[in-house]
């Protein structure tokens, strides 16, 4: 912003510049700053549209949309992009309004960094193509719930893939259509997640069931706050003695906890009395899920 | 917003002009627009007041103070005294120009009572329902009245799924909870838990996140017998769980899960059955649903 001086002439490029300063955001001040307000207190969101479609050839059309990314917001019009052969192409909106494309190999659990802005602070990942040799055979965003997929709108690292909200809750979510077994304690479930900064949160773990298959035996399911094994540390247990399987109880874990920034891992063990299994179910109508949210 | 060339007068009226638009926001770019971002990113919400008391005549007044947020639209309103229509279920709505629409309705009605558009096709907010006897007002809907029977049905959306009087302009956009005892005698095929059932719309696509909580109770009876409780939405299982009494006459138990659901309007449900027939009553504690965009 220019100040202007008295008893001097005013240069019209000059109150134009003020006019225009005012006009972008450039003049205000932080405590006044639209960008400043959004940078700091609102998440990277899909504000429409960006929707990418399979494709019989390796080329995807994408729909335009609008997005809000580091605060700034971000029109993009419609667009195709030929993505490579056999590959998980992870698509990234930065605030400049370039995209970037992370390709990992099909599957893949690593890999998949988020790409960064230039000042350092997470572009906004907005989908995840699959392509074989030949198409891009699927594509993961809104509406993820609907597949079979385990990730479930988060990619394995934790990243959120076409987050719609701007007051971001959810930050991490897995779960298993299949039953799980185990004697001696080991992984079932776990999924990471993208912790802000001075941000508490809640994890839940839930199963229709748990139970010990041999009657009157124990089944014990722990959550651990990083991997099981690795580190990781014991947050929360539950145990469960029944007559027999029939009689078997849900899984129900929920813990508050306020880790530091950054990426963090829940993992969810499972174990029993040795001789016998311990089970936890989970099937297409009553999955075993694991979930990380702002408390 | 008016860019003034070298060399030639600048006229009081056109700064004048330009500082009006972006006081006013018209001379904004959009990145740095207030209302594009309420509106693309901000739900319809009350600010403060607009609470509607009941009358022993058909004519009640609002209160001057109100605020709310309507399409990115900050709208404040002096009173507003209305006469209503006698017998009738009145929906409230307000657009974002500043007016507002009442929705009338037969008494009891479940349709009709469609949500009033803004002119560019949004939705207006929808801040209560009204309903009046042949001579007075008798009921008021509003979320957040202390008292009102809105709360202790656990409803608060119209039955199309219309959300009314939401007060906070963060997520959930859906919301729903219902906690209180339920006698609930068991069938033998799947049935809905009385209270369960809810209409919403979501509008934009969201994470459902749902959990009921609950206990059966199977009287005296020690024998096997077994309790079957489930979720629906749109007519699809997507949550279930099994148990047994196995001579515990009394079993708690909680259902939790989250499922995706695209912009429109839902239906979800929970039910309840045991295939044996017995006599078992099922009371359920706490029923939350909460939308995440």
């Amino acid at each position: 912003m220019i100040t202007f001086s008295p008893q001097t002439k005013i240069k019209s490029a000059d109150v134009n510049q003020n006019f225009t300063d005012l006009s972008t955001g450039a003049g205000d001040v932080p405590n006044n700053s639209l960008l400043s307000f959004r940078k700091e207190s609102v998440s990277n969101h899909v504000v429409s549209g960006l929707i990418f479609g399979t494709s019989a050839n390796l080329t995807s059309a994408v729909t335009a949309g609008v997005a809000v990314v580091n605060g700034t917001r971000i029109a993009v019009s419609a667009f195709s992009h030929a993505f490579t052969a056999s590959k998980d192409t992870y698509v990234d909106l930065k605030d400049d309004g370039t995209l970037s494309y992370v390709e990992v190999v099909n599957g893949a659990i690593l890999g998949m960094t988020m790409t960064l802005n230039s000042d350092g602070s997470r572009a906004l990942r907005i989908a995840k193509v699959v392509t074989s040799g030949t198409a891009v055979t699927a594509v993961y965003q809104a509406g993820v719930f609907t597949s079979a997929s385990s990730w479930f709108g988060f990619d394995p690292l934790g990243s959120s893939v076409y987050n719609t909200n701007p007051d971001q809750n959810l930050f991490g979510y897995n779960q298993k259509v299949t039953n799980s077994s185990s004697t001696a304690e080991s992984i079932q479930l776990q999924t990471s997640a993208y912790i802000p900064a001075n941000t508490p949160i809640k994890v839940t773990v839930w199963s229709p069931r748990i139970y010990n298959d041999v009657n009157a035996n124990w089944a014990y399911s722990t959550l651990y706050e990083g991997v099981f094994g690795a580190g990781g540390t014991q947050v929360s247990y539950t145990q469960t003695y029944h007559p027999n399987a029939t009689a078997s109880i849900p899984l129900n874990i929920q813990v508050h906890r306020s880790p530091a920034a950054g990426y963090i891992t829940y993992s969810v063990t499972l174990s029993s009395v040795a001789g016998t299994t311990g089970w936890i179910i989970g099937y297409t109508g009553g999955p075993f899920f694991i979930r990380i949210e702002r408390a | 917003m008016i860019t003034f060339a070298p060399n030639t007068r600048i006229l009081s009226a056109e700064v004048n002009q330009n500082f009006t638009d972006l006081a006013n926001g018209a001379g904004m770019t959009s990145n740095n627009s207030l209302l594009t971002f309420k509106k693309e990113s901000v739900a319809n919400h009350v600010v403060t007041g607009l609470v509607i008391p009941t009358s022993a005549n058909l004519t009640t007044t609002i209160s001057s103070g109100g605020v709310a947020v309507i399409n990115g639209t900050r709208q404040s309103y002096s009173s507003i005294t209305r006469t209503y229509t006698a017998s009738k279920d009145t929906y409230v709505d307000l657009k974002d120009d500043g007016t507002v629409t009442y929705v009338e309705v037969a008494n009891g009605a479940t349709s009709g009572m469609t949500l009033t558009l803004n002119s560019d096709g949004s939705g207006a907010l929808r801040i209560a329902k009204v309903v009046s006897s042949g001579s007075a007002i008798t009921a008021v809907y509003q979320i957040t009245q202390s008292g009102s029977a809105a709360l202790s049905i656990g409803r608060n959306t119209d039955p199309l799924g219309n959300i009314i009087y939401p007060r906070t302009p963060r997520m959930p956009k859906i919301y729903n909870d219902y906690s209180g005892g339920v006698g609930f005698t068991f069938p033998t095929t799947a049935t809905d838990i009385p209270n369960s059932t809810w209409t919403f719309i979501a509008t934009r696509d969201c994470y459902l996140k749902y959990t009921y909580s609950g206990q059966a109770d199977m009287t005296a009876d020690t024998s096997t017998r077994d309790v079957n409780l489930d979720f629906v939405v749109d007519g699809v299982q997507v949550n279930y769980r099994y148990i047994t009494n196995n001579g515990f006459n009394r079993r708690t138990v909680s259902v939790h899960g989250m499922v995706f659901v695209a912009a429109g309007s839902h239906v979800c449900k929970a039910r309840a059955w045991s295939a044996s027939g017995n006599i078992l009553y099922y009371r359920m504690a706490e029923y939350e649903l909460v939308g995440e965009r």
